[in-house]
């Protein structure tokens, strides 16, 4: 299966890409996350999650439109997942500008 | 200091925050006041640019080169320009020599404003965030 | 640096005084806002914003020019003939600062001058001069002017464009490309003075007790800052990123409030739209984000902006889907001196009434489509110049006397200010209740508590807020906490001088009482507590509700939303039905009014009064 991930606000200006497919079956967001870092750039797993594996601050993801709470939100065949920057939180990088 | 501190300008990049002054002129006076700072920003309102000017440390500076009255010096190693205010009497000719606009005479302060360089350690580096001020391009 | 003046320029007589500002009002109203509410509660009684009587203060914050957090602002107080309550609004530039290196901290200016006029100021003088040449100048060229004829490159300065000139209730100052003291119509209150400029050069130290830790202790700071992703994100694509959440998680109001987001279609106007237009970022003074774009139109426009207001109240509320041309609309009302906020609050409401059939075609001149740009930018021409239904509209909520009786209900009001940017507030609770109670009418930059909607363990936000607070942005649980607590920091920093974007605004690990007690400390060598900082908001914002309380709005049944929030749910999208429900919002109120230690009715106690020794 494929899915396709849309990047808008700081996760797009960090990859340089506004959509990436991750191929795989993941059940969860999470899992997701997972398989996009491994295929693509492990970048997204370190922006988007935080030590305790929960959902940075920084960012807000939908899955077809609907604020996803954590990483644990199962996932099905064919829904578009959006990552979005907020205007606020987030961890620091060790990279800054 | 010894060394020649060379500080490269990007104006593109430039924001017109104004830290550089800010911090420039606290290092310098004990006081924020950017008529005082040896680094300014220009405003471009027709280009939409923000341009800062510090003194670039010319070789064999036009400015010093430029002064009747040898009040200005270029110190050998460093390349700083110091100003010898006892002699200067404010023709300006060093501010029209001055090919990057890095010398500024104050009507208000009585001074010859020119970057120094803090001695070895510029204020202004750190608190330019963008880069439109850093030591390495 | 604690020995500042306070200016105050009568036009109508010419007299120019001034006065040391007192130290006791320091430590009680910091400055800025602060002391600017303090001067128009002590000696300025109400009166018409039109007369010569209504004061127009500028103040400067405590720490305005300071390194500290973005410490380019101060505040503009009046009363205000937008709403005819109080006015007041912060603008950033380079004003504040070059104000205080010319040795003032506040100016007030009383009186009207019979001809066009424009202040001097410069090292401890000010001139009233003549202004009858840029008079009907937009606001740019004002400027421009000013700085050629006084030969000063970085003269810094105030000033009204036509709109203000011909009092248009929604005019506002600018300075810059684009800095405004936007909401409220301050600009029309000089326009009424004749006052067409303040201009303005300092060459004065603004001398800090510790000046050499000051340095090093905002350079840590700041370079803590730049590792966040919020400062990051914001110095990037600035305040329109928020169009992206808010679009996607069906935040976003469109057609005057009545349609949910705008899907895909959206798209269309998110922040990645500016690219192609952005020459890079600029900033305020002393700033640590820089936030604003510099924008080019190819063969059109160059300037500063267009921000989050300008794409949610122009692009999806009036589904003006075209970035080029919000960019285009934004340079029209900088030029006139303009709130783009208001005057796109006046446009869906005539857009809303033209589909309702509630005024016609003969009125408008034009069609009022959702969706049609041109239309925009024509009423704005026409509100700028008040000609026809703009005539009307630049009346802003004066203009119901001049409409059917069926017209007020869509006119999108609180406190009689029209709404500031309120994406969310049927869905977010805390930002709709918000708007209830914010001292100036609805608008977010009072009160708008922005944490609840990141996620955050329901413990991060207890510790943050001293009291439970609901994480889920839906619940209204612990939402009085919030906002009380929001407008106590938002008064301590817009007094200080600094912006929003560098405190809890934006993130609950943002600069707030710790730094600005420390920041307070370097500067003036005070040791002021930070429950002394807390409360010295506290009175403050009790201040603003006395004042409130004079204007006759200060009481519990002015505390309300536009109806349409607690009626009609949102239509589609993905927070469909949402809205504010009457009985939580009147606890809401219960809770809010308990914390500033208020009466029920929404009065300050007199025990509360006393407290915080206000006279």
């Amino acid at each position: 299966m494929a899915f396709k991930v849309r990047f808008f606000g700081q996760l797009r200006n960090i990859l340089g890409r506004d959509e990436l497919v991750a191929q795989g079956s993941p059940a969860t967001v999470g899992e997701l996350i997972r398989l996009l870092a491994q295929q693509h750039d492990r970048r997204i797993k370190e922006e988007l999650l935080d030590e305790e594996g929960n959902f940075d601050y920084a960012y807000a993801v939908f899955i077809n439109g609907e604020r996803v709470e954590g990483p644990h939100t199962p996932l099905r065949e064919g829904q578009e997942v959006t990552v979005t920057s907020m205007i606020a939180g987030g961890k620091g990088c060790s990279t800054a500008r | 200091m010894t060394q020649r501190q060379e500080i490269l300008v990007t104006v593109p990049v430039c924001t017109g925050c104004r830290l550089c002054e800010v911090a420039c002129s606290l290092f310098h006076r004990g006081a924020v006041n950017p008529e005082g700072a040896r680094v300014w920003v220009a405003e471009d309102w027709d280009n939409s640019l923000y341009e800062p000017h510090i003194c670039q440390l010319c070789e064999d500076a036009p400015c010093a080169g430029a002064c009747p009255l040898e009040a200005l010096t270029q110190e050998a190693g460093t390349g700083v320009i110091r100003v010898d205010s006892d002699l200067c009497n404010a023709c300006l000719a060093c501010v029209e020599a001055c090919p990057y606009g890095a010398i500024r005479w104050s009507d208000a302060l009585n001074e010859l404003l020119v970057c120094d360089r803090c001695g070895g350690e510029p204020s202004c580096l750190p608190f330019c965030h963008r880069g439109a001020l850093s030591q390495t391009p | 640096m604690l020995h500042r003046q306070i200016a105050t320029v009568d036009l109508s007589t010419g007299e120019v005084k001034t006065e040391p500002l007192p130290q006791e009002w320091r430590r009680r109203y910091l400055g800025g806002r602060g002391i600017n509410m303090l001067l128009l509660y002590s000696r300025y009684p109400p009166v018409d914003p039109f007369s010569p009587e209504n004061p127009l203060i500028f103040g400067c914050g405590l720490l305005t020019a300071l390194p500290g957090f973005g410490s380019g602002r101060m505040n503009v107080t009046a009363y205000s003939p937008a709403s005819g309550n109080l006015g007041d609004s912060n603008v950033g530039g380079h004003f504040g600062p070059e104000l205080r290196f010319a040795g003032y901290d506040h100016l007030i200016v009383t009186g009207r001058s019979p001809e066009p006029t424009y202040l001097l100021i410069s090292d401890g003088k000010i001139e009233i001069r003549d202004a009858s040449h840029l008079w009907g100048l937009t606001t740019l060229e004002t400027q421009q002017t000013l700085r050629r004829e006084l030969r000063e490159e970085r003269l810094r300065v105030l000033t009204i464009g036509p709109a203000g000139e011909r009092g248009v209730r929604m005019a506002c100052i600018i300075t810059g490309p684009k800095d405004a003291a936007g909401r409220f119509g301050m600009g029309a209150v000089m326009g009424a003075k004749n006052l067409k400029a303040v201009a303005v050069k300092g060459t004065q130290d603004l001398s800090v007790a510790h000046p050499r830790e000051l340095l090093s202790y905002s350079r840590e700071q700041y370079e803590a800052l730049w590792r966040r992703r919020w400062i990051q994100t914001l110095g990037r694509q600035g305040t329109p990123l928020l169009m992206a959440p808010a679009n996607e998680g069906g935040w976003l109001l469109t057609r005057n409030d009545q349609g949910g987001p705008l899907g895909e279609r959206g798209r269309a106007i998110y922040a990645e739209s500016l690219e192609p237009f952005s020459l890079g970022m600029a900033s305020c003074f002393g700033c640590t984000v820089h936030c604003r774009h510099r924008h080019l139109v190819p063969g059109g426009p160059r300037g500063e902006g267009p921000e989050y207001s300008a794409f949610a109240w122009m692009g999806a509320n009036l589904e003006v889907l075209d970035t080029e041309l919000i960019i285009r609309a934004t340079d029209l009302l900088n030029d006139y001196g303009m709130d783009i906020i208001d005057t796109m609050v006046m446009i869906a409401f005539a857009f809303e009434l033209y589909q309702r059939g509630i005024i016609s075609r003969s009125l408008s001149g034009i069609p009022l489509e959702w969706g049609d740009g041109e239309a925009v930018l024509a009423l704005i021409h026409q509100m700028a110049q008040r000609e026809g239904l703009g005539d009307i509209l630049s009346e802003g909520s004066y203009c119901l006397n001049r409409l059917p009786p069926e017209a007020e209900p869509y006119l999108m009001r609180v406190r009689n200010a029209l709404l500031g940017p309120a994406p969310g507030s049927r869905v977010v609770k805390s930002f709709g209740l918000a708007h209830a109670v914010a001292t100036i009418g609805g608008h977010l930059h009072r009160n708008r508590p922005g944490v609840d909607v990141l996620g955050l363990p329901a413990q991060v936000l207890e510790d943050l807020y001293g009291g439970p607070v609901s994480p889920d942005s839906r619940s209204y649980d612990g939402k009085a906490r919030m906002v009380w607590w929001h407008e106590l920091l938002y008064a301590v920093c817009d007094s200080l001088g600094f912006c929003r974007f560098q405190t809890v605004f934006n993130s609950p690990h943002a600069p707030q009482y710790p730094q600005y007690r420390e920041l307070i400390r370097l500067a003036l060598d005070w040791d002021m507590s930070i429950e002394e900082l807390k409360e010295a908001g506290e009175r403050i914002y009790t201040t603003e509700r006395l004042l409130l309380g004079r204007m006759g709005v200060g009481g519990r049944e002015h505390d309300t939303l536009p109806r349409r929030w607690f009626e009609e749910p949102v239509a589609e999208g993905p927070c469909k039905g949402e809205l504010i429900e009457r009985p939580q919002f009147e606890k809401f109120l219960d809770d809010y009014y308990a914390l500033h230690g208020w009466g029920n009715d929404g009065i300050p106690t007199p025990e509360t009064v006393a407290r915080l020794g206000i006279l």
